[in-house]
């Protein structure tokens, strides 16, 4: 059955085509870099299971849960940034904006700095799922109390501070420069050395978090015409919000639990395929997904190639391709959402 | 013959009235202008009888059936709501834009059926857009937006259409053409709420007006028996001697 709204989108299929190209290019090469360098033979017989038991660990235990979690978390931020984007209705929005990027990191940062994450290596991740919901709960009360986008941006501003002043304390009070700088560390991103047990934590509530968005893809269509013109569509406003911002703090709390921040992505993801796409925001949010997972698939192979003294951390890397990238749409001047009086 | 009566509406604007006791009836194939002076409640009457505000009492009823009592889908189904101003906050292409008024009948998961696309393509025939379909709305003049937005709404293919200064800023040839458009779709059967400043377009495309000054209905009824020359001194404060331009005449 032909769908007649959607027949005329030229451009999304390849688009999509292109994007998933890159992502299984990036997920390959990832299985084939790293201290041991493998062929793609070498990666084709592990994944198979015809390989030495050696190579076979190394790329089923130590490289594939790495390439699966860039790709994950990478579209969870794409997505997120794309869904906020159209909540908000302002082309400057990223996950960062609801505050819950710093509530799921102080949680990080309190297992840290009380040393759980030594004794149990799945606490970390956990404390900064709760972390996101603990910045969540905050959030939606506030959020609720007025109308339009402006107040849940403060709100997440507010949670935000909050939060970020808790790591400060935590960086303040740290009883030692290790501490100090392991906390640091983490929180410029990283996905060294995670296992499938990190992706089991974190995949479930990522498919969590992408379908409360995914759901409501249709009240963003709405939105653009304003609040008062989707609710006259039918959409409930308080319910749209609720269940977005639900889903991005779930998905990106997540993410964020499992990678350290990593900012950029979610912001930049968007505006990569939003020329591509019609224009309404459903459109931009599943290209924006595959796009967020082939930047950060990207960024975690540049990690590995580069040669540093010290690891090079996976945020930097998003920051340094980043904000380059932002700024050529930006002089290009396409970044999007502009509005008709 | 369809009507909505609205009775005893009163809206709270936090602790502040903003509409006391409005009672009126209008009738599908109408088009009723609401009138009155800045800060008479025009946009706030129009907002409650969409519920997009809720009403402290009073109750507003299509055809039988309380709009407060429809769920959220059945209400925007049968009032299409064209807010002020020319909203659009991303670069859509026309088509895209109108088909946006199918959304009450798609709901969150729901796939366009053909009767969507036919819907769609009659709304921008009627609004005299067709020819803007593949434009990014964002580029067209004001008087096109203002069409395509109108088509929007007429997709919806809801019984009642309000409009909230649907040709505010524009020139007098598109605002006759949006009225114009009103006309026709009102005489295919719908009712068509508006709010109207320009009292000489009033008089003439509208059945009827109801006349609100500071959030209490002052008459209603032909436009040119509301728009008294009395009426015109107290309510807006002119003297229609010395300006020919806005009185009904």
């Amino acid at each position: 059955m032909v769908d007649p709204m959607a027949g005329e989108s030229r451009r999304a299929p390849p688009l999509l085509a292109i994007l998933s190209a890159v992502i299984v290019a990036a997920g390959v090469v990832s299985l084939m870099v790293g201290p041991a360098p493998l062929s793609a033979g070498a990666v084709f017989a592990a994944l198979t299971g015809h390989a030495d038991p050696v190579i076979s660990d190394i790329v089923l235990q130590i490289r594939a849960p790495r390439a699966v979690l860039a790709l994950l978390i990478g579209a969870m931020l794409g997505l997120a940034g794309a869904a906020l984007q159209g909540l908000l209705r302002n082309p400057l929005a990223d996950p960062a904006v609801i505050g819950t990027s710093s509530s799921a990191a102080l949680g990080a940062v309190i297992a840290l700095y009380f040393g759980l994450a030594k004794s149990f290596p799945l606490a970390l991740p956990l404390l900064a799922v709760a972390g996101a919901l603990a910045g969540l709960l905050g959030l939606l009360p506030i959020a609720r109390r007025g109308e339009g986008p402006s107040t849940l941006i403060l709100a997440g501003v507010a949670i935000s501070a909050l939060a970020g002043a808790g790591v400060s304390l935590a960086l303040n009070l740290a009883p030692n420069p290790y501490a100090v700088s392991e906390i640091a560390f983490w929180l410029l991103g990283s996905l060294t050395d995670r296992s499938f047990q990190h992706v089991a934590l974190a995949a479930p509530l990522i498919l969590v978090g992408a379908g409360l968005i995914l759901w409501q893809a249709r009240a963003l269509d709405g939105l653009a015409l304003g609040e008062d013109a989707a609710r006259s569509l039918g959409f409930d406003l308080d319910r749209v919000q609720l269940m977005l911002v639900s889903g991005v703090a779930v998905g990106v709390g997540a993410a964020v639990a499992v990678s350290g921040a990593i900012g950029f992505v979610g912001l930049i993801a968007p505006h990569l395929v939003r020329p591509f796409t019609d224009g309404r925001p459903s459109r931009a949010l599943a290209p924006s997904a595959l796009a967020g997972a082939a930047l950060l698939g990207l960024a975690d192979l540049l990690v590995r190639i580069i040669p540093t003294s010290s690891e090079l951390r996976l945020g930097v890397v998003t920051a340094f391709l980043g904000a380059p990238i932002f700024i050529t749409i930006l002089l290009r001047g396409s970044a999007g959402a502009r509005s008709a009086r | 013959m369809s009507a909505l009566t609205v009775h005893d509406l009163s809206v709270d604007i936090g602790a502040r009235p903003i509409l006391s006791d409005i009672a009126f009836e209008a009738r599908a194939g109408e088009v009723v202008g609401l009138i009155g002076p800045n800060g008479a409640g025009k946009t706030t009457l129009l907002r409650a009888l969409c519920r997009l505000i809720p009403a402290r009492t009073g109750t507003v009823v299509w055809d039988g059936h309380p709009v407060d009592r429809m769920d959220a889908r059945a209400r925007a189904l049968t009032l299409a709501y064209l807010p002020q101003g020319q909203t659009v906050h991303w670069p859509l292409s026309a088509r895209r834009l109108v088909e946006l008024g199918r959304l009450p009948r798609l709901g969150s998961l729901g796939r366009p059926a053909p009767a969507d696309a036919a819907a769609v393509e009659t709304a921008m025939t009627q609004a005299d857009v067709a020819h803007l379909a593949d434009r990014n709305v964002l580029n067209l003049s004001g008087g096109e937006r203002a069409r395509v937005l109108l088509a929007r709404a007429l997709a919806v293919e809801a019984p009642v259409l309000l409009a909230d200064e649907p040709t505010a800023s524009l020139d007098p040839y598109h605002v006759l053409r949006i009225m114009g458009l009103l006309r026709r779709s009102a005489d295919q059967g719908r009712l068509v709420i508006a709010v109207m400043h320009e009292l000489g377009v009033v008089t003439r495309f509208c059945d009827r007006v109801v006349l609100l000054n500071d959030g209490r209905k002052v008459a209603e009824g032909a436009p040119k028996a509301v728009l008294t020359p009395e009426r015109l001194r107290e309510v807006y404060r002119i003297d229609p001697a010395n300006f020919a331009g806005l009185s009904p005449a």
